[in-house]
């Protein structure tokens, strides 16, 4: 009997709770979690290397496009403020230059980054040409706008394309971008100086490439453990919320009937007698867990005769229960089957509470609905309890009405004094609320 | 807060912390570079007492950096990135008002070449959205100054020469920085709408046999006792006094395991799992979780999986002595504390090194963690909202 009812139910099925083998296993059934139970805490290894990977070349290149784009401007200034300069080589270059680093954008193959060194090379030559031979200021292999050009050779050709590639790449931008502009000062006179800034740019970056390849992914080793987490939480979630269910029906059903007997004396009423039948046939002979069966699909009715309120209702009255209900009933038809169900099946105990508790043969039903959610109230004008009274043991309202409705993301209040009655408030959410929390998340 | 506005350490804590050793390396490169550019270039500082302010200025931001971006103080806050950024600024404020009128070239300023890095440093901690903003900000003092200075001293040089050289830098690494924390950010969040595409039939798959399964479990019980029970008494049709007494005794003893498992949460399960799986020795199991008022039941998905993976962390490691733990849950001034603890046989620095990834998830998803290790003793404590 240990093993009946509880989340310490073992699983006859092996493949149902199953731990995960590898980390590929838990990528896939992480990867098939359902929206409300996504966890937002980083994504498998491999996924992880490759957005570094791309954020790394997204750096690079938009890095590079700065830098070109202020070379193109400064080169620019200088022409508008002399326009006998003579730069409109040089700008479509860096142009050309700019044009080629898009395709390199969108073309991430060995031969584009080919291009753009062997372009980068030969617009830089014609770039520090003009202006060692036009502008003063700037007549030094260490000026500011050349800087800007070499600093898109050092950081775009091997963005993103491993380790040590990506080193020799930079290395070798490094390379072509000072050895042009030493030959471009050799050819059209510049100053040579040493170019600092440039020297240190290639330095941090072989740095930053070193440093990823020495140390990898960080807690390579403590993902995969987060992923199985996650979706052990979620497998648990999942069971947890079928054994409530099934924990609820039970309550309903199995201890209904064998309350009714250890109260019965001599001969099993009709009544008690179909119920027990007709319960024993259900229990054992269909598959009672799965979801609501079509007759309490409320969703898909306009009537509400249909909804699982209604079958309560009349079960409520064959019981011998005089029960009043007012309100807008229509308005059970705004529940998906799951809440409608959950809805009617709390509604019954609230009802059989009242023959068992309250002692009074009548009781009131109010339904009140809006558009995020609907309300059931059940009153009843009998003896009423205080907390301390409720014995610990007491399970239909915490199992069979609260823990039912919460499992819905409802909610139930009960207000109750002694010898003036007792109301239960059942409160579950519409078919609307729901999706627009969803659409909110 | 939405994924789109989270940060990159946010949606990736274990992921985030790789970046923890560069930003620590970045600040003391970072400091030093600003130290001795300020001493090269002492000869074009015309307002000494600016230029000192500069470095103090750069100084605090680069500790702020280093003291937020740990991961036991993730996420990283607002008042940080707030006080990092922003005293980056006003160094590089600082940095071209101690140099006005005598400055040479504003290549040689270091305060914009700063403020970038800096905002580059942060892009792995704070939403790129908020960063971008900041580097607008940044990008625009920067080229303002840098056009009164040019105003000011090359005349010579046409303005849109002096302005894009002094905020090409700046701008160059901070856009890029927040360019590249939007792609890992847009990554993580594509991660997750595919695992939304594809939940539906995962649901169902699982859904569906699971409720086999627990119904399977129930009918097997039910045949032995109740079905049996109940069928005898429909087919004689009266109700004995020994029917009475066996009626009340299955009941009796249905509620008490019903009660049992009423109260019996998440997080027992979690730890009588994790005992479980060292079944060769007698490990206690859920009894160490002491949480009377079911506050566990409060936590979210995230909150519970981070949890979960740490209380497997340690039941599985090497040293793990099971009679040192327990969990204890109360309500507190603000929500609810959990105080954890365990005994480790190990050195300091192994354990903080070993969980640091777990406690830098713990830091993203609960509020007020507090991490102490006195051999063997490991204390965390933690709170979250009911």
């Amino acid at each position: 009997m240990h093993r009946l009812f509880g989340a310490r139910t073992l699983v006859t099925d092996p493949k149902l709770y199953q731990e995960p083998r590898d980390d590929a296993a838990v990528i896939v059934a992480v990867s098939r979690l359902p929206e409300g139970d996504r966890v937002s805490l980083g994504q498998p290894n491999h996924l992880g290397v490759q957005s570094m990977s791309r954020a790394f070349s997204t750096f690079a290149h938009v890095a590079g496009y700065v830098c070109l784009t202020g070379s193109f401007l400064m080169a620019a200034g200088y022409q508008s403020a002399d326009p006998a300069l003579g730069l409109w080589p040089a700008l479509a270059g860096l142009a050309a230059m700019i044009a080629s680093l898009w395709v390199l954008d969108r073309k991430r193959t060995v031969l584009w980054a080919s291009a753009f060194l062997v372009v980068g090379g030969l617009v830089m030559f014609f770039v520090a040409v003009s202006v060692f031979a036009g502008i003063p200021d700037q007549a030094s292999t260490n000026s500011e706008l050349l800087s800007l050009v070499k600093y898109s050779l050092i950081l775009v050709g091997g963005a993103g394309i491993g380790i040590a590639r990506g080193i020799i790449w930079s290395v070798a931008g490094f390379v072509v971008a000072e050895g042009v502009t030493l030959g471009a000062a050799l050819v059209a006179g510049g100053r040579i100086e040493a170019d600092v800034s440039a020297i240190i740019g290639v330095i941090l970056v072989v740095a930053v490439y070193a440093f990823v390849g020495v140390t990898g992914r960080y807690g390579s080793a403590v993902q995969p453990r987060l992923n199985r987490a996650a979706l052990d939480e979620h497998v648990s979630g999942l069971r947890n919320r079928v054994e409530q269910r099934a924990a609820a029906l039970m309550h309903d059903t199995v201890l209904g009937h064998l309350a009714g007997i250890a109260t019965a004396s001599g001969e099993l009423s009709a009544e008690l007698r179909t119920q027990i039948e007709r319960d024993l046939q259900v229990l054992v002979g269909e598959e009672w867990l799965s979801d609501p069966t079509p007759e309490f699909q409320t969703q898909a009715s306009s009537d509400w005769r249909r909804s699982a309120l209604y079958s309560a209702i009349e079960e409520g009255r064959s019981l011998g229960l005089q029960i009043d209900v007012t309100g807008e009933l229509s308005a059970v038809n705004r529940l998906d089957s799951s809440r409608g169900l959950a809805l009617g099946l709390a509604t019954k105990q609230c009802l059989v509470n009242v023959l068992k508790h309250a002692q009074v043969d009548r009781a009131e039903i109010v339904v009140v609905g809006s558009e995020s959610d609907v309300c059931v109230m059940v009153v009843d004008s009998g003896r009423g309890f205080s907390a301390d009274e409720v014995g610990a043991d007491r399970l239909g309202l915490r199992q069979s009405v609260r823990r039912r409705i919460e499992a819905v993301d409802g909610d139930v209040q009960v207000w109750s004094t002694l010898g003036r009655g007792t109301s239960v408030m059942i409160r579950v959410p519409t078919i609307e609320s729901m999706d627009a929390v969803q659409a909110h998340d | 807060m939405t994924d789109v506005q989270k940060s990159y350490q946010q949606l990736d804590p274990v992921g985030g912390m790789g970046t923890r050793t560069l930003t620590v390396a970045g600040a003391a490169v970072l400091g030093a570079y600003a130290l001795i550019s300020t001493v090269a270039t002492w000869a074009q500082v015309s307002q000494p007492l600016f230029a000192l302010l500069a470095l103090a200025a750069i100084a605090v931001s680069v500790v702020g950096l280093v003291h937020w971006s740990n991961p036991l103080r993730a996420p990283f806050s607002t008042a940080g990135f707030t006080t990092v950024a922003g005293f980056a600024v006003v160094a590089m404020v600082l940095q071209a008002v101690g140099s006005w009128h005598t400055n040479t070239g504003f290549r040689d300023d270091w305060g914009g070449i700063a403020a970038g890095y800096v905002l580059l440093q942060l892009a792995p901690y704070r939403p790129p959205r908020q960063l971008a903003g900041f580097v607008v900000l940044a990008a625009i003092v920067r080229g303002f100054l840098a056009l009164l200075e040019s105003r000011a001293m090359h005349e010579t040089t046409p303005p849109v020469v002096s302005i894009v050289t002094a905020t090409a830098p700046m701008l160059a690494l901070s856009l890029a920085g927040v360019a590249a924390a939007s792609v890992i950010v847009d990554s993580l969040n594509r991660w997750h709408q595919r695992a939304l595409l594809a939940a539906s039939e995962f649901t169902d798959e699982l859904r569906s046999g699971i409720e086999r399964s627990v119904q399977q479990d129930r009918v097997t019980i039910l045949n032995r006792d109740v079905v049996p029970f109940f069928a005898e008494v429909v087919r004689t049709g009266s109700v004995t006094p020994d029917d009475r007494a066996r009626a009340g005794a299955i009941a009796d003893s249905i509620r008490s395991v019903m009660l049992a498992d009423i109260d019996r949460s998440w997080l027992d399960e979690v730890v009588d799992r994790a005992a479980r799986t060292h079944s060769d020795s007698v490990w206690p199991g859920s009894e160490v979780v002491q949480d009377d008022r079911r506050l566990a039941a409060a936590m979210n998905t995230e909150q519970r999986t981070a949890v979960r993976a740490l209380v497997v962390a340690l039941f599985d490691r090497g040293g793990f002595d099971p009679d040192g733990f327990g969990i204890l849950i109360t309500r507190g001034a603000i929500g609810a504390e959990v105080q954890l603890t365990a005994k480790l046989d190990a050195s300091d620095s192994v354990v903080r090194s070993e969980l640091a990834p777990y406690f830098a998830v713990l830091q993203v998803v609960f509020r007020g963690v507090h991490v102490d290790f006195q051999p063997p003793t490991l204390a965390l404590k933690f709170s979250y909202d009911q």
